[in-house]
């Protein structure tokens, strides 16, 4: 467990505040063309992430919020604008740089958890470990590798289920294995896509408990997409995704509005 | 690593590969199986040709005048290097005459001939420069299967003549008791089959010691030097039975000594022909371009793959032929390949967008399926080779089998003489074939390999 939680966890009280900038995306824009006519996902959405926060992007279905979180993940790629990652702009960097740090620095849980199906928990959550590491190097970090995804299984409670096939598991289960792969690779970031979106009331709650957990005491900095304004509203920060533009306030505002029920 | 790790676990959950595993494995061991069995069909061909042929052959070209003594011209030929041996030898094409009940050119009087050669050789030197020694199967003198005693009694001449003959041609033979040997041909039991072993020994001594009757013409000149052919026949004592193991040429092949011959065909040389050993074939051409100079255009200087390039060359296509059209097993097993791991890539698009994510590169995913392939190319190559050496080792038993299942046996010795299917276990073939099929595995597994790497990423993960 000790190289789990091998990050030093932050103070209490507002984690965000003074920490630097490690992400930064100004001027984003993104269009699909859908049929015959161009949809326009994002219109020009500056963004800032800081260095051990939980940052929302709250937003309705349908308003690009997944592909928001792919572009600034570098899944995917901006029509016009610029991300910037530690001063480093997304573009003045070669497509087989961009990979190393998608697996090495970046981390994503998906709505839909995605498991690779033919493997088992264990297998998945070592997978990034195996992305990152050539054949010569496995040899020497594959035993390290294995503990930490136990390591990892463990911390989301699921010791007993790991050589069980995603299809053997449940919703929540998976959701947490893809939680525990994500962090395999001790990502600077996790882009979290709807996390509990799939998942019914208890599971979700546990699925929460567990991500704000990991924020707690190692200091772990998420974005986390969502429709839920429940979810969103206990972030340290939300901002709301609406027309292709990112609306500060209008976050701040929705959240209150929760608050106050 | 996991290049490799996800291409084992999908080659592995889908039966459908193993499939393609197993069309690789067919085409390799059937290709290796047929290799095999042609380089060990050619090499005994080989053999048998050469066996009677020698290594390289001296055609005379001057006149009986010039000829040197044999004698002479051998210490010569084994002045030179490589050469081993020589030995003369003349060639008399002669009619043997035998009973039929069908009409025949000779005539309707119930008599046919069959063409043939008769060839007259040294015995003491042919040792030297053939396998003929090797393939008496009985003589009445094993020292020299031309002797026989009734020789020098009536004056006769004798003649060694082949197990095919005797049996296909040798019809209505009576021994020298008078009674008939059998009505089918010499050497066949009362069912018209072949004998064997110690009974084939028997019947080749009943057989010595009888008469056949052949026919020639024999070369006479005028006193002023216009030629005649003048027809002779004679009755001849078999003085022994060879085996060749040339179904045609055995069929047509006499032989007798060369002084008789000559006597026979009136030759003025002494012989048509020296025929000469070398310690090792390889030296042939070398040898062959030598001798053509140092004989200074006496003699017509060939080695025996000139005399019989055609046939040679005819075994050869033939086994060319058979491996393009095997080739085509381990080609369709490429196309299999092909659909499976197309259909791979297509099942497994989501999966595809998820290494994506998790960041592996366009070459990784790439290389997952160019090792998918790769694996079902080296998995069948692997067990081809262990499929094809089986076969290859237990090619007889595996004639046998099919002989007692479906009642044909797929490799008459009748038709080829060799009472076992030859085999040679040659390593290179053997090896590329197994290449040759890893290659193909490899480009079937390249093309959907390069579709799955074209994948947007985030389209793959969409897909449901």
């Amino acid at each position: 467990m000790s190289d789990v939680t091998a990050t030093p966890a932050s103070s209490e009280s507002d984690p965000e505040a003074g920490a630097p900038v490690i992400l930064s995306a100004k001027g984003l824009t993104k269009s699909y063309k859908v049929g015959g006519t161009r949809l326009e996902v994002l219109r020009g959405v500056d963004i800032e992430v800081h260095e051990g926060e939980i940052l929302a992007i709250l937003g309705t279905s349908g308003c690009g919020k997944s592909t928001l979180l792919h572009v600034l993940g570098w899944l995917d790629s901006p029509d016009k604008g610029h991300i910037q990652f530690e001063g480093k702009d997304r573009g003045s960097i070669p497509g087989k740089e961009r990979a190393r740090l998608r697996n090495d620095v970046m981390g994503f849980v998906f709505q839909f958890y995605h498991l690779l199906p033919e493997f088992d928990a264990l297998e998945n959550t070592m997978m990034p470990a195996m992305i990152k590491h050539g054949p010569g190097a496995w040899r020497t970090q594959r035993r390290a590798s294995r503990d930490r995804a136990k390591a990892l299984l463990a911390l989301v409670g699921l010791t007993e289920r790991m050589e069980h096939k995603p299809r053997q598991l449940s919703g929540g289960e998976r959701q947490r294995v893809a939680i525990a792969r994500a962090l395999m690779n001790e990502p600077r970031f996790l882009f979290c896509d709807e996390p509990t979106g799939n998942l019914d009331g208890k599971t979700a709650e546990d699925v929460r408990n567990l991500l704000w957990g990991l924020n707690e005491k190692q200091n772990q900095t998420m974005v986390i997409v969502t429709h839920d304004a429940r979810l969103a509203s206990q972030a340290h920060r939300v901002v709301r995704l609406k027309d292709g533009h990112i609306d500060e306030a209008g976050g701040a505002a929705l959240v209150q509005e929760i608050d106050l029920d | 690593m996991y290049r490799l790790f996800l291409a084992l676990r999908y080659l592995r959950s889908r039966l459908v590969n193993l499939i393609s595993v197993g069309g690789v494995m067919a085409g390799v061991a059937v290709l290796i199986v047929v290799v095999s069995i042609m380089d060990g069909f050619q090499e005994r061909v080989r053999s048998t040709v050469r066996g009677s042929l020698s290594h390289i052959i001296l055609t005379p070209t001057t006149s009986a005048a010039d000829l040197p003594p044999f004698e002479q011209l051998d210490s010569l030929l084994r002045a030179q290097p490589h050469i081993e041996a020589s030995s003369p030898q003349s060639n008399l094409p002669v009619f043997y005459e035998f009973e039929t009940e069908r009409v025949s050119a000779v005539g309707h009087d119930g008599m046919a001939w069959h063409q043939m050669e008769m060839i007259g050789v040294d015995w003491e030197k042919e040792a030297g420069v053939s396998e003929l020694p090797n393939y008496i199967l009985a003589s009445y003198d094993a020292e020299n299967p031309f002797w026989h005693p009734l020789v020098s009694q009536r004056e006769k001449d004798t003649v060694l003549v082949s197990r095919t003959f005797a049996q296909n041609y040798l019809i209505g033979q009576y021994d020298r008791d008078g009674n008939l040997i059998n009505r089918y041909g010499a050497l066949k039991d009362e069912n018209n089959v072949p004998l064997k072993g110690r009974e084939l020994l028997e019947g080749c001594k009943r057989l010595i010691g009888t008469e056949l009757r052949i026919w020639w013409g024999a070369v006479r000149r005028s006193d002023g030097g216009d030629r005649d052919i003048k027809t002779n026949s004679k009755n001849l004592i078999i003085s022994g039975v060879y085996d060749a193991l040339d179904a045609v040429d055995d069929n047509r092949r006499l032989y007798c000594s060369l002084p008789q011959l000559t006597r026979m065909g009136g030759f003025e040389h002494s012989y048509l022909q020296a025929k000469v050993r070398l310690d090792d074939y390889e030296h042939a051409k070398g040898v062959q371009k030598s001798l053509a100079n140092l004989l200074e255009g006496r003699f017509f200087v060939e080695t025996w793959e000139d005399k019989k390039r055609m046939f040679l060359q005819a075994v050869d296509s033939e086994k060319v032929l058979l491996i393009v059209v095997l080739s085509f097993i381990i080609l369709l097993a490429g196309f299999v390949i092909l659909a499976t791991l197309t259909l791979t890539v297509v099942e497994k698009t989501r999966d595809i967008g998820i290494v994506a994510a998790l960041g592996a590169t366009k070459r990784g995913i790439l290389s997952i399926f160019v090792w998918n392939g790769l694996l079902i190319g080296i998995l069948g190559a692997i067990l081809g080779l262990g499929l094809g050496y089986w076969f290859t080792e237990n090619v007889d038993n595996v004639r046998a089998a099919i002989k007692s299942v479906t009642g044909r046996d797929v490799f008459p010795p009748n038709l080829y003489h060799f009472e076992t299917i030859p085999t040679i276990w040659d390593w290179p073939s053997v090896i590329s074939i197994m290449i040759g099929a890893v290659i193909v595995a490899f480009v079937a597994g390249l093309l959907p390999a390069l579709r799955a790497a074209r994948l947007d990423p985030v389209a793959a993960l969409r897909h449901e």
